[in-house]
């Protein structure tokens, strides 16, 4: 029962800790991945995320609360290191909505090249937000939950993610569009 | 809104592809990294988001002196017990013990039961722990490292530990245990099963 392995964790246990993520680091590492798209960067997040986990384990109060709690951890880091990754590289503006409805040819929809460029544009959150609904098949209230925001928020901001993303998508159809045409 | 279903489906199946095994490397990374790392104490709360009243600060300062009184008297010295043991929980193998000793230390010891144990992974900082029928154990150097964990049974003096998983997984040792004070010592007997030196090079001492 992982209740017992997470409440002697919270004991100061390490191995019980590591037995604790050992059965979840594929699924952790799935999200973050997914998040920052960059093997090194979900490496870096998701161990910084684990560490600070067992830092603050004492602090969970029900311990059947350990993995809602630590997939909170993980994706918070991912945010934090998608932030921080943006300002440095902040050299990409996120265009207008307008632009060539680009998503009415299928072929050019799986264009994932097209999608990564997309879905780079976003911001860190609305990107966290994606992975959670579309990855893990998580429900608006789920969302909330793992974010720590109201249910209404979460559904709100997937809203203005997929448009977010679709907005991207447009502009990044645009720009070959208009390269190709220059050319 | 056909655009909408369009995107929605496309990213469950972009988000399907990707890795879904992390490198092995991570979990150890992190074994390492706690080893060196304490816990933070759960009473340790963010104070800048509590907003306190006058009345809850007084109340809080009174519950942290009567904290303080508690604390302090428990600390006391008091009288021993005709055996030598310091009362409460002493005679407990149940909690975290800690004990180190060095490569040198290990490779003199009498007990010594085979050369093939003067090894990296015998020999530095060690915390064991017992707690509700669970053992591990996390060892550390400046070289090397490991754990373990398993399940224990205790009946009277004699000890088993059946190690599940890390470097020991597969392995059941035996030895007889005693207390004095928060000293935990192990022997040897033969007739509870194999009982590794690394147990037995120094006595270990309670933690918590």
């Amino acid at each position: 029962m992982d209740r017992d392995l997470v409440e002697s964790a919270q004991h100061g246990d390490q191995a019980a800790f590591v037995d604790l993520i050992r059965a979840r680091v594929d699924r952790l590492y799935a999200t973050a991945h997914r998040i920052l798209r960059d093997v090194d960067r979900s490496e870096d997040a998701l161990q910084d995320a684990l560490v600070i986990a067992w830092r603050d384990l004492r602090g969970l109060r029900d311990p059947e609360r350990f993995d809602a709690w630590l997939h909170r951890l993980v994706v918070r880091e991912c945010i934090d290191q998608a932030t921080r990754e943006r300002r440095r590289t902040a050299n990409l503006r996120m265009l207008p909505v307008e632009g060539p409805a680009a998503f009415d040819d299928l072929m050019t929809l799986a264009d994932r090249d097209q999608l990564e460029r997309g879905f780079r544009r976003l911001s860190p959150d609305q990107r966290a937000i994606l992975v959670l609904h579309h990855f893990h098949g998580y429900a608006p209230s789920e969302i909330a939950e793992t974010l720590g925001i109201a249910p209404g928020t979460a559904r709100s901001r997937l809203h203005h993610a997929h448009r977010a993303m679709r907005a991207a998508l447009d502009a990044d159809s645009r720009v070959a569009f208009e390269g190709g045409r220059s050319a | 809104m056909t655009r909408e279903r369009d995107i929605e489906r496309l990213l469950d199946t972009w988000f399907r592809e990707g890795p879904t095994e992390a490198p092995d490397r991570i979990i150890d990374a992190v074994a390492d990294q706690i080893g060196h790392r304490s816990q933070r104490p759960a009473w340790r709360l963010d104070w800048r988001h509590i907003h306190m009243t006058s009345t809850f600060k007084l109340a809080t300062a009174v519950v942290a002196l009567a904290l303080v009184a508690v604390v302090g008297y428990t600390l006391l010295p008091k009288s021993s017990s005709a055996d030598g043991s310091a009362g409460h929980g002493s005679t407990s193998i149940e909690g975290t013990w800690v004990t180190t000793f060095t490569k040198a230390d290990l490779a003199a010891s009498p007990l010594l039961a085979d050369q093939a144990e003067i090894n990296d992974g015998n020999w530095g900082k060690w915390t064991l722990t017992f707690r509700n029928g669970r053992v591990s154990y996390v060892q550390s150097n400046s070289v090397d490292g490991s754990l373990s964990s398993g399940t224990f049974t205790t009946d009277g003096d004699a000890l088993v530990m059946a190690f599940k998983t890390g470097a020991n997984a597969g392995e059941t040792f035996g030895f007889r245990w005693s207390t004095s004070g928060d000293v935990l010592t192990f022997r040897r007997d033969a007739a509870l099963g194999p009982g590794p030196t690394p147990f037995l090079v120094r006595s270990w001492s309670r933690a918590s």
